[in-house]
């Protein structure tokens, strides 16, 4: 999760975060294809214009759930419920009804792609944790711990290259995806409970208690702007409800 | 949630991000089986992404525990830049939330396979809901949802609560965890043995 130099990467984040949940909710209560579309074309829309999306970008992030848009679709078509037929092949029932279900709903999934996106693509982690601090009052404690948790997500990763480098070395040729779970599962997560025992160490004898009571390098707050995305964004969602559905 | 020691704290944000990162894995791995055998057959493999709550609920034994587990779990997919960042991060809440029943109708007294396993059931349920809310799930065919919930519940059973118990016996084995609540409870029943024999 990196922020660009878009307006949307201006934004408070904790704002930006409510404002697209409410559009997810939105979604949800939608059942109409053509609704959904639309809403779907406002957040490509604000990428492109707000969220300095680039074409390119565009099409690289959406491409690939293309098969996925396409199974839902077939899933809903195929398993979902009706009376007006259109075809029927094997245990494969396709209705009117669960042709527009699917539709709707492989739009759906596409537009929650989309506007996590929109957040993901333009926020700053660190920015991120603070709003939560500062806006939804989250303990510090918790706060800093979770800031902590992800920075071992490429740690992660690398300590498993690492592992995989290391036993092929040693002549370890991996038959079973089971066995080879378990191999490395263990020593990650027992190398990440050592860790975590460090880090919390070396927290304290730094001072740190997790208080409220402390300061910040960073602070987030909200301004005008952030109420207007949240307030121009809830209002052409509605208006696009209420008009065209 | 304020009388939690830093090192729990951190315990369970990190081992919920190790369990996110084979949540990412996993993911990849679902996607052409679910392409081969459609994502209702694929539910066999949805108890993976709730192994997180009960991993970390069986190690600190902690009200709160399992839904934290499960959110920081689901956050990883959002810090990494997954498109799927923030609908997974809401199915997380509400696998959390399942997960953490399991436990609070017991008072967090216990935590053995059973609570465990419940807690990977749990889970399951709970998601489905998201599933019907969200993901449509109430259009398809009554037979199609609840073959779907089935399977989700008996792999949240096997992948989630056992296979949880299994890795966490496996840590307690290697003397990670001594500090933490899962070994000193165990210790505490051993020494008022130790006591009664050593009179």
């Amino acid at each position: 999760m990196m922020a660009n130099q878009s307006f949307l990467a201006s934004l408070n984040p904790a704002i930006k975060l409510l404002a697209h949940f409410f559009v997810m909710f939105l979604l949800m209560a939608i059942s109409d294809p053509m609704v959904t579309f639309l809403v779907w074309v406002l957040s490509v829309l604000i990428g492109m214009i707000l969220g300095g999306w680039r074409m390119i970008y565009l099409l690289k992030r959406l491409l690939p759930y293309i098969g996925f848009f396409v199974l839902t679709f077939w899933m809903m078509a195929a398993f979902g419920e009706g009376d007006d037929r259109i075809w029927q092949w094997g245990w494969f029932y396709m209705t009117v009804e669960s042709m527009n279900h699917g539709l709707t709903i492989a739009l759906r999934m596409l537009g929650f792609v989309t506007y996590g996106l929109l957040f993901t693509s333009t926020t700053d982690i660190t920015l991120f944790i603070m709003s939560l601090i500062h806006q939804c009052k989250l303990p510090p404690k918790w706060a800093y711990g979770l800031l902590v948790g992800f920075r071992f997500i490429p740690l992660f990763k690398s300590e498993l290259n690492q592992m995989k480098i290391a036993h092929r070395v040693r002549g370890y040729k991996q038959t079973n995806r089971w066995k080879a779970f378990m191999r490395y599962a263990l020593p990650l997560f027992t190398q990440g409970i050592r860790k975590s025992e460090r880090i919390a160490i070396a927290m304290e004898a730094r001072g740190f208690t997790g208080t409220r009571d402390r300061t910040y390098y960073q602070t987030t707050k909200i301004v005008l702007k952030d109420w207007m995305y949240l307030f121009s964004l809830l209002l052409i969602v509605l208006g696009i409800v209420i008009f065209v559905g | 949630m304020m009388d939690w020691k830093m090192k729990e704290v951190v315990l369970a944000v990190i081992l919920a991000v190790a369990c996110g990162v084979i949540y990412l894995g996993w993911s990849t791995l679902w996607i052409p089986i679910s392409a081969l055998v459609g994502p209702v057959g694929a539910g066999f493999m949805f108890g993976i992404w709730v192994i997180a709550s009960p991993i970390v609920a069986y190690i600190i034994r902690k009200p709160g525990a399992a839904l934290i587990a499960e959110i920081s779990a689901a956050a990883v997919e959002l810090v990494t830049g997954s498109h799927f960042g923030l609908s997974a991060l809401l199915v997380g809440v509400f696998q959390g939330i399942g997960a953490e029943i399991a436990f609070a109708i017991f008072g967090y007294k216990h935590y053995n396979l059973f609570t465990l396993m419940l807690s990977g059931a749990f889970a399951a349920v709970v998601g489905m809901l998201y599933n019907l809310i969200a993901n449509g799930f109430s259009y398809y065919t009554t037979e199609v949802f609840f073959m779907t919930l089935g399977l989700h519940v008996i792999s949240g059973i096997l992948l989630g609560g056992w296979l949880a118990k299994v890795v966490v016996d496996a840590l307690a084995k290697t003397g990670v965890l001594e500090q933490y609540e899962i070994m000193k409870i165990k210790r505490k029943r051993e020494n008022n043995h130790g006591n009664v024999s050593g009179v």
